[in-house]
């Protein structure tokens, strides 16, 4: 059976535009990825690696917690 | 659509026509009745390394006119940018071709059960491997677009 998953939601979008309205492609550049993957992360299609969510993290200047947040599934 | 995407419907619509291709060529031998002689494993072999062959040649040239098209419409230059996203993206497609693959193998085998020569069944093996190339193109493609 597979097993639940939680959410994973972020403000990459919102902390995008506190800075300087950053590019999508700007990110992408800074953190060493394709502005693809960027879009996938931000609509949350897909969840980064610890270390690629440390380093948008280290982009922004602030904690993970206030980028990334995570729901646990329903037990 | 991505610099990944782009290069995966090209490799797809040239393997579709070099594969096209090598239908008619085969289709020739098969004709000649070359596949039933002594030297049908000679003459796979040489069809197989001249469809290697072809279908890097196709695939490069394609990809390299495809590309300046590119750079001249956008004005901008490609960055092979391979990203955790695309490794993974990369191990679900060599997954899902590696399961279509063992299938039309043992696929192969139940035909030689059965009376398929062995010639035919290498003839098989060789569009096997291109179905699984297409098929995993097409999940790779898939995850692309719907998101991984």
């Amino acid at each position: 059976m597979a097993k639940p998953k939680g959410t994973l939601e972020n403000n990459i979008r919102r902390l995008r535009f506190d800075h300087n309205e950053m590019s999508q492609k700007e990110l992408a550049e800074k953190v060493g990825v394709s502005r693809q993957t960027i879009v996938a992360i931000e609509a949350a299609k897909y969840s980064p690696s610890l270390e690629l969510a440390f380093l948008i993290a280290d982009v922004f200047e602030t904690p993970l917690q206030e980028v990334f947040s995570y729901t646990p599934p329903k037990k | 659509m991505s610099y990944h995407e782009r290069n995966i419907v090209i490799y797809v619509i040239t393997g579709i026509v070099v594969m096209a291709i090598y239908t008619l060529n085969i289709q020739g031998i098969i004709e000649a009745g070359l596949l039933e002689g002594p030297d049908a494993g000679s003459t796979i072999g040489w069809s197989v390394i001249k469809l290697i062959g072809g279908s890097i040649l196709a695939t490069n040239v394609v990809t390299i006119i495809v590309t300046i098209i590119n750079a001249i419409i956008t004005q901008e230059t490609d960055v092979d940018t391979t990203d955790e996203r695309d490794k993974q993206i990369d191990l679900v497609g060599m997954k899902v071709a590696f399961i279509s693959f063992s299938v039309m193998f043992i696929g192969i085998f139940l035909g030689l059960m059965f009376g398929l020569t062995p010639a035919y069944a290498l003839v098989g093996m060789i569009y096997a491997m291109w179905f699984s190339s297409i098929i995993e193109s097409a999940v790779r493609l898939y995850l692309y677009r719907r998101g991984f």
